[in-house]
Formats: structure tokens, C-alpha cells, sequence
């Protein structure tokens, strides 16, 4: 290909056809359900399944319901503690990962990585 | 070693190095909330599946040890949930591939790259929507009177109302789309790690697309449809939200199986045996497959090899 015709689309074929048709196929595939659940939840009727007018009225049941506002609190505390801790000793545990694979591969410090630190002005190989 | 550990010095900083504890002691802590909250529970499981329940009030006694629970995992009612399960999560993980590898492709090498940053965004989303809001959607959905229903009858596809729910196809289906983007993420990586001059190569030498996906593009993807092969059955075979909101008695998974048994039974022998079942059949099942692929792909290379000295250019 050319460098003028490159800049040009590519012809449509049958297979970039296809797959463009299969990306948007599973696009919708995996969207489906959240769309069906965020549609249902302005659904006015206390029956999850039939739907019956539009309205906000789970919305206003659901913050008036210390329950769920009790949950909507636990969830985020415990969800926080989480982070904090897998956060931690994940950290942790990665740095002392790397630096026995470092020892057990014996990886040196990049010779290349420190030649182009070295020949940035200002930095000079001591 | 001795070059790595100077290595290692030089990096650390100047002067001696003074006594310090081991280079590993800073993942102590993840080894013992994995041994407390990973091995000691695992252990325990193991154990409680060789006891009994003693009476109906109590769950677990390990007094007297046997088999017994395994045997009573193999009787003919639970069997058909094993194989069962078996079959749902070899169908919904080769159904994530397919459906996943074009996809992934599509999205690495097809789509703009202006849109792909965007687009795998969008593929992130359900992945993070909680597990079960996604399977309660699909629980609607599905609903003899729901949405995808009517949309059906009245395209005229359906004569009556969908029934699917509460079957085996309905959990096979649920499993699918709770997984894929986990079969997607490995196999997008895999794919847009390709260096897209590989393809022109492959091309110039006169190879057409289809030689050139089979020969090209399919091996050097093979580590991400290996990850994702992983990362999609493990999880999909011990899977039971998706069972127990979509399933019903007819769709059944071993996973729902265990719940039951630690829940409403209050057998923990009994699911605890079961759950040891479970996890020997997964692993089993890995391993079963690990060997048929690395046999078909000593043949390929076998294949290929006579190929090359047969035909001397």
C-alpha cells in the first residue's frame, strides 16, 4: 500500500462487514441487561417484572428506607477497608516480588535505560 | 549470584549494606492473610468432608472419618447436576471464545484507534456492574411476560411466551454473557500486542487472510486464549448466583449444589465433599485439556516441520 492510499479508508469488505456487525452485536449483548434493570428501576409498581408507569417513586422508597440507606453505608465502608488493605499489602507484596525475582533472574539495572538518563542534559553519570 | 546480589547492592545505594531483614519479608503479610483466609479455610473444607451431621441439629462432626460423603456426592441425584455443570461451563467457556475472538479482534485491530480506548471503556462496564444486578437484568428479560418476550412474539419469532427461564439454557446463557468480558480482556491484549507488520508480512509473502490468521495471527495469540481460557472456566464451573436466579430445580449448578447444602441442609459434610469434588473436577478438567492442547500442538509443529525439510526452497 502506498503512503497516499493509506491515508485513504480501506475498501469495505465483507469480513470488516462482518465484524463490525458482530462488535456492535456484542455491544448490545453485554449492555442489555444493565439497560433493562436502569429502564425497570423508574418502573412505578411495586412487581419488579410488570411494568406499569414511568416513575421515581423506587427511587424516593429507597432513600426513605433507613435498611437500605444502612446498607448503601456498609457497602461503602467495606468496600473502603477493602481497598485500603488489598492496597497495602498488595503493594507490599509486589515490591518484595520483584525484588526476589530481580535477585532469582538476576536482572541488572538496565545498561540502556541508565546510557539515556546519562545523555539528558543536566544529568551526568557520576 | 554472586553478580546479581552486587547487582542488587549497587542498586540499593551507597555504603555497606547494613543487616536487613530478607527481601521477602514484605510480602508477609499477603502470605499469612492468604494462608489465614485461603489455606486454613481450604484445609478445613478438605477435613470437614471426610465427617457427617450428627443429628439435625448440628452441621458437622468429624468424630468418626470416612468416604462416605463422597460416595453419597456420587449417588445418582447429585451426579446429574456434576455432569451437568460440566457441560454448562465446557459450552459457556467455548461459547466465550467464540463469541469473544472477533470481538477482540475487531477491537485491536479493526476499529479506529481514536475509538478503541472508548470502546474497550464501554467493554469494562458490565464487567463492573455487580454480578448479580447483571443476572437479575437478565432475570427480567427473560420473563415469560417480560420485554424480550413481547419483542419476539410480536416479530412473530415466538408463538407463545418465551420458556426459557428456570432451564439449563437459560444458566448456560446467563454464564455467557457473566463471563465474556473476562474471555475478552486477555485475548483483546493478545491481540493488539501484535505488530500489525507481522499481518503485512504475511501477506507479501502471499499468504491469504485466512492462512494468514490461521498461521499467524491464531499463535501468537494463543497465550491471551489461554488466559482467557483459564480465567473464564475456573470461575464459570464454581459459579452459583448465576444458577440459582436463572435456574430453577432443572438448571441446576454444583456451585448452588454447595450453597444448599452449607444453607438450607446445614450438611457441611456433605458440601464440603461436594465442594472437594468441584475443585478436583476443575482441575482435573484443566488438566485433561492442558494435555490435549500441548498433543495437538506437537502435532502442528511435527506437521509443520516435515513441511519445511520436505520442500527444500
Amino acid at each position: 500500500m502506498s503512503a497516499a492510499s493509506a491515508r485513504v479508508r480501506p475498501p469495505r469488505d465483507v469480513v470488516n462487514g462482518l465484524l463490525d456487525a458482530w462488535g456492535i452485536l456484542v455491544f448490545v449483548f453485554l449492555f442489555l441487561p444493565i439497560v433493562i434493570i436502569v429502564i425497570y428501576s423508574f418502573n412505578d409498581n411495586r412487581a419488579l417484572i410488570v411494568w406499569r408507569e414511568f416513575g421515581i417513586a423506587p427511587y424516593r422508597d429507597a432513600i426513605d428506607n433507613p435498611t437500605i440507606r444502612g446498607a448503601i453505608f456498609t457497602s461503602l465502608r467495606a468496600a473502603a477497608g477493602a481497598s485500603v488493605i488489598a492496597t497495602v499489602l498488595g503493594s507490599l507484596a509486589g515490591i518484595a516480588l520483584a525484588l526476589v525475582s530481580a535477585v532469582l533472574l538476576a536482572i541488572e539495572p538496565e545498561p540502556a535505560a541508565a546510557d539515556t538518563a546519562a545523555s539528558l542534559p543536566g544529568i551526568s553519570r557520576s | 549470584m554472586a553478580e546479581a546480589a552486587t547487582g542488587a547492592r549497587v542498586g540499593g545505594g551507597p555504603g555497606r549494606p547494613r543487616r536487613r531483614l530478607p527481601r521477602f519479608s514484605l510480602a508477609i503479610p499477603a502470605w499469612l492473610l492468604f494462608i489465614l483466609f485461603f489455606a486454613i479455610p481450604v484445609l478445613l473444607i478438605v477435613w470437614y468432608s471426610f465427617g457427617y451431621k450428627p443429628d439435625i441439629f448440628r452441621t458437622i462432626s468429624t468424630d468418626q472419618l470416612s468416604f462416605d460423603r463422597y460416595a453419597e456426592s456420587f449417588s445418582s441425584t447429585f451426579r446429574s447436576v456434576f455432569t451437568g455443570t460440566l457441560q454448562i461451563s465446557i459450552i459457556g467457556t467455548t461459547l466465550c471464545l467464540l463469541i469473544a475472538f472477533p470481538f477482540a479482534y475487531w477491537l485491536a485491530v479493526k476499529v479506529p484507534s481514536r475509538w478503541r480506548g472508548l470502546l474497550l471503556g464501554l467493554t469494562i462496564v458490565p464487567f463492573w456492574t455487580n454480578f448479580l444486578v447483571r443476572t437479575i437484568g437478565w432475570l427480567i428479560l427473560l420473563q415469560p411476560n417480560g420485554p424480550l418476550s413481547g419483542i419476539l412474539q410480536d416479530v412473530g419469532l415466538l408463538a407463545h411466551p418465551l420458556d426459557v427461564l428456570d432451564t439449563r439454557a437459560a444458566v448456560q446463557l446467563g454464564v455467557v454473557y457473566n463471563y465474556l468480558p473476562l474471555m475478552i480482556f486477555p485475548l483483546f491484549v493478545a491481540l493488539d500486542r501484535l505488530d500489525p507488520a507481522l499481518r503485512e508480512a504475511s501477506k507479501d509473502l502471499g499468504a491469504n487472510r485466512w492462512r494468514t490468521f490461521r498461521q499467524v495471527t491464531l499463535p501468537l495469540a494463543m497465550p491471551g486464549v489461554i488466559a482467557g481460557l483459564l480465567l473464564v472456566f475456573i470461575p464459570l464451573t464454581g459459579d452459583y448466583i448465576t444458577a440459582t436466579v436463572l435456574g430453577g430445580a432443572k438448571g441446576n449448578m454444583v456451585g448452588a449444589l454447595v450453597a444448599s447444602q452449607f444453607n438450607t441442609a446445614q450438611n457441611w459434610a456433605l458440601g464440603s465433599a461436594m465442594a472437594v469434588i468441584l475443585i478436583i473436577m476443575i482441575l482435573g478438567t484443566v488438566a485433561v485439556f492442558a494435555l490435549i492442547g500441548l498433543g495437538v500442538r506437537a502435532l502442528v509443529r511435527r506437521s509443520r516441520r516435515v513441511e519445511l525439510v520436505g520442500q527444500p526452497v
